[in-house]
């Protein structure tokens, strides 16, 4: 059985920058083969000169990514797309600007070929306040930011510095839990926005991208884990954690078996890993977990939730934090 | 050649001359009104012939249903009906099924009288008059036997085990959905959808979709109309479904004409559209018209959610339960499309299910009238579920018309009352009172299937506004007999804007007619949706029911 495909949901009301993340993923640069899925058409900017097949709703570029149109029928377009002879590493879907991203995951997520990675909720640090009180869309947007898994506060640049802090209190204080993203111009890394498949290494990127404050931590762990002990630990991460990934030896009883271990945006997945270089190294690979947060995650906090284990900050920046911006 | 039809009462809704005893029809037109005096001189002047098949009969104008889905209905009508509700059907009468036992006998009626392995779709589940479903119940029906039960709103479905096995649903990924209780069966809100979409091949078949479609037109004859108007929400997009409707609905055996009126959200998908909503409104109705689907300047926009699903937008205080409805497009977006459409001269007919839907509708037109001013754009709000007075006064000052599916009082006004708004908003839903009252053009609607595609039962809904337990809801907002008439012929005709050839029996429109057993005003109210219906005139060519 084909492994399921990763799929990210873009939400986020009017004006937020979703197309404009949608735009730059396009471009490429990431490495990766994306379907990338639109409402319509409308402002997305499809380069010509990348084209190099166009048959109806699906425009086939370059880069090996596509991009569909689903106008009213985002379900058949998944299901030409799971059944694709080649299908892609992953699925990004641009929701409407209106849509309960919640309610939408519930629907995408456990489509037959995929699974649900994150949602990303975009919101406009100009004007996601104001919106906020309009008697129109104040609850719709309020709800959208709370049922995000990763909230992207976008166009950070357009507003002072201190407002930025002020706005990280505010969603907290509407709901959001989870981990926030100051960023501008809808660059979000893509090993943020969806899971680089097994095998596939994104290509390297020597744009240093100041804008986008990530941190990514290493553990080691110095000998199996038991079960429990790994889930504990996943549950116990700080809320700026948005992606744990890598494989663990556990050690149940005396039974020992290699893991993959997923976490992406509050979702966590543990399975066999069927061989060892599926799970991403060679079999004589030491297991590793990498976790990346937003801001600057400091090690320490770590050891208090990952009991033996090394912990260290992974140096430099990581050749897999790509800017999607291009 | 002329056609004489005299008849017991002729009731015009021509106010210049209520009543008439005789018409006069020549190539599908009328000709003359009067009584069988008056019209003398075109007889003595042309040869002619008297029918007086309708001598012992009621004739009104044609009925009009502005607002009614043949492509939906096409997908339902195939199904089995079990429902709350009695149904008249083109190939059957449904009976009201009410209970659970009794549900659950006539799952074990189709059960023993289909054929063999035959899937057996139902719909019309409720769980206020069904009680709980869950598939163990309809796997005690049949473990072999594919079953399902489609709830009334379109929004939960229930299947048994067979059924699951049948469209090769994966059970132990659905595990993990959050909208899908294997155990149960059930497939609810979003999770309806995966259900839905291992049956579309099914639903969607070539055969069963005319089949449908067939039924569809039986069934709108069968209403007395002679014509609907077709605001689709997705339909007749693919050439695939415009060749089914002009194939069953396009040729001359059809007693009605469909006005095709398009959705302008499409215009979002592509920027020359959106910036000639002209062009692309004149695009459409060249690519696709015909004389019996044929398409004006209409076009058709939406504000929030579905009524009967109860994601449409209120105003606070809001739902009891605090959730929240769904806008159908963001609002600005929603301004952005009826200003290219109201500048562009068209006709923009709103869905609006909610008093924030409303709202939103009527402050874009007084935003649109100050910035360039319209007379007669007739500015339609479709549906009108939850609204207030003060929104009905303005929308008369805007010069808005309203076209309502009142309905919703017979079949949701309990229901909301008791689970949705409380007493005071449900009970004065589908405010038509208050449009009539403030002068504003009102129609009645079916929007079928989400109520039977009868104008004599909207209408009746109208005139007694009887809630499913038969208690008067909102008798502020009740209109008389003859109010409700204009809401489905003249009246329902100007909210088309095609008031100069149908709507009223007059000289020089069309000769459509509905032909009724009884006249509205003669007998008790109460049974104004029991008049039997002879059949219609469809210009000039009678369409017996019988």
């Amino acid at each position: 059985m084909t492994p399921p495909i990763p799929l990210t949901l873009i939400g986020g009301y009017l004006g937020a920058g979703k197309t404009t993340l949608v735009n730059s993923l396009l471009a490429g640069g990431h490495g990766l083969r994306l379907a990338v899925l639109v409402n319509d058409f409308g402002e997305v900017d499809i380069d010509g000169r990348l084209v190099v097949a166009h048959d109806g709703e699906t425009y086939t570029l370059a880069n090996g990514c596509i991009c569909c149109s689903f106008g009213d029928d985002l379900g058949e377009t998944l299901r030409g797309i799971a059944r694709a002879d080649d299908p892609p590493d992953a699925v990004i879907v641009e929701a409407s600007g209106v849509a309960d991203a919640r309610r939408l995951a519930a629907s995408t997520g456990e489509w037959f070929g995929f699974e649900h990675h994150a949602t990303l909720v975009l919101a406009d640090a100009e004007t996601v306040r104001a919106r906020s009180e309009d008697p129109y869309v104040a609850d719709l947007v309020r709800s959208q930011l709370a049922g995000a898994d990763l909230v992207v506060l976008n166009k950070v640049d357009l507003v002072a510095e201190s407002d930025v802090d002020e706005l990280l209190a505010w969603c907290r204080s509407i709901g959001v839990d989870g981990p926030i993203l100051p960023t501008t111009n809808g660059r979000v890394p893509i090993e943020v926005l969806t899971s680089v498949p097994a095998g596939r290494s994104p290509v390297d990127r020597v744009h240093d991208d100041h804008h986008v404050p990530f941190s990514s931590v290493v553990v080691r762990p110095t000998g199996p884990w038991r079960r429990t002990q790994l889930e504990a630990a996943l549950a116990s991460l700080p809320p700026e954690v948005v992606r744990v990934k890598g494989f663990v030896d556990l050690d149940d009883d005396g039974v020992g078996r290699r893991v993959v271990v997923q976490l992406a945006s509050r979702r966590t997945r543990i399975t066999d890993a069927p061989d060892r270089s599926a799970a991403g190294g060679d079999a004589d690979d030491e297991p590793v977990l990498v976790v990346i947060a937003v801001g600057d995650l400091d090690p320490a906090a770590l050891a208090a939730a990952l009991p033996d284990s090394t912990i260290a900050r992974r140096p430099g920046r990581p050749d897999s934090f790509l800017s999607a911006e291009v | 050649m002329l056609t004489v039809y005299p008849a017991r009462r002729i009731h015009t809704m021509n106010p210049s001359l209520p009543e008439a005893t005789a018409v006069v029809v020549r190539d599908g037109t009328i000709v003359e009104v009067g009584t069988m005096d008056t019209i003398r001189p075109w007889l003595d002047a042309h040869p002619h012939e008297i029918d007086t098949a309708f001598a012992d009969k009621i004739l009104f104008p044609g009925f009009i249903d502005p607002h009614l889905h043949p492509s939906l209905a096409a997908t339902l009508l195939p199904m089995h009906f079990i429902t709350a509700m009695p149904w008249r059907l083109p190939d059957r009468d449904v009976p009201a099924t009410r209970g659970h036992e009794a549900f659950l006998d006539e799952l074990r009626r189709l059960d023993a009288t289909e054929p063999a392995g035959e899937p057996v779709f139902t719909w019309g589940y409720h769980e206020l008059w069904h009680g709980r479903m869950h598939r163990s119940m309809l796997d005690a029906i049949s473990t072999d036997r594919p079953i399902i039960v489609w709830q009334r709103s379109f929004h939960e479905i229930f299947m048994n085990v067979a059924a699951m096995r049948h469209f090769e649903l994966d059970m132990t990924r659905l595990e993990a959905h959050p909208q899908v209780d294997v155990a149960a069966g059930r497939f609810y809100e979003n999770g309806m959808y995966v259900g839905a979409v291992a049956m579309s091949g099914h639903l969607n078949d070539h055969d069963r979709f005319r089949h449908g479609l067939a039924l569809a037109k039986a069934a709108v004859h069968q209403g007395g109309h002679t014509t609907i108007g077709d605001l689709t929400g997705s339909q007749f997009d693919t050439d695939v479904e415009w060749a089914a409707l002009d194939e069953v609905l396009g040729g001359d055996d059809t007693p009605f004409r469909v006005q095709m009126i398009p959705a302008g959200a499409r215009t979002l998908r592509n920027e020359d559209d959106r910036n000639d909503p002209a062009g692309w409104l004149r695009r459409t109705a060249e690519r696709r018209g015909s004389d019996k689907l044929y398409f004006r300047n209409n076009v058709k926009l939406f504000t929030d959610g579905g009524f009967y699903a109860q994601l449409m937008r209120v105003r606070p205080p809001g739902f009891i339960d605090g959730h929240q409805g769904e806008w159908m497009i963001a609002p600005e977006q929603f301004e952005e499309l009826a200003r290219g459409f109201w500048n562009a001269g068209a006709q923009i007919h709103v869905h609006c299910t909610g008093d924030m839907g409303v709202e939103l509708a009527i402050d874009v037109l007084a935003k649109l009238q100050w910035e360039r001013p319209r007379f007669d754009h007739r500015f339609t709000i479709e549906h009108l579920g939850l609204s207030n007075p003060e929104q009905i006064r303005r929308l008369r000052e805007l010069g808005g018309q309203a076209s309502v599916n009142v309905y919703y009082v017979h079949e949701l006004g309990d229901a909301y009352w008791t689970h949705s708004v409380g007493h005071e908003r449900a009970s004065q839903m589908a405010r038509v009172g208050t449009c009539v009252r403030e002068g504003v053009t009102t129609a009645l609607h079916s929007d079928f299937t989400m109520a039977p595609a009868r104008p004599l039962t909207s209408a009746w809904v109208a005139v007694n506004r009887l809630g499913e337990h038969g208690e008067v809801l909102g008798p502020h907002e009740r209109i008389s007999v003859h109010e409700a008439m204009r809401t489905i012929t003249c009246d329902a005709a100007r909210v088309l804007g095609m008031e100069d050839r149908i709507g009223s029996i007059r000289a020089g429109k069309s000769a459509d007619f509905t032909v009724l057993e009884a006249d509205p005003y003669e007998i008790d109210p109460l049974e104004l949706a029991d008049i039997p219906i002879w059949g219609t005139v469809f210009e000039g060519t009678p369409h017996p029911l019988a």
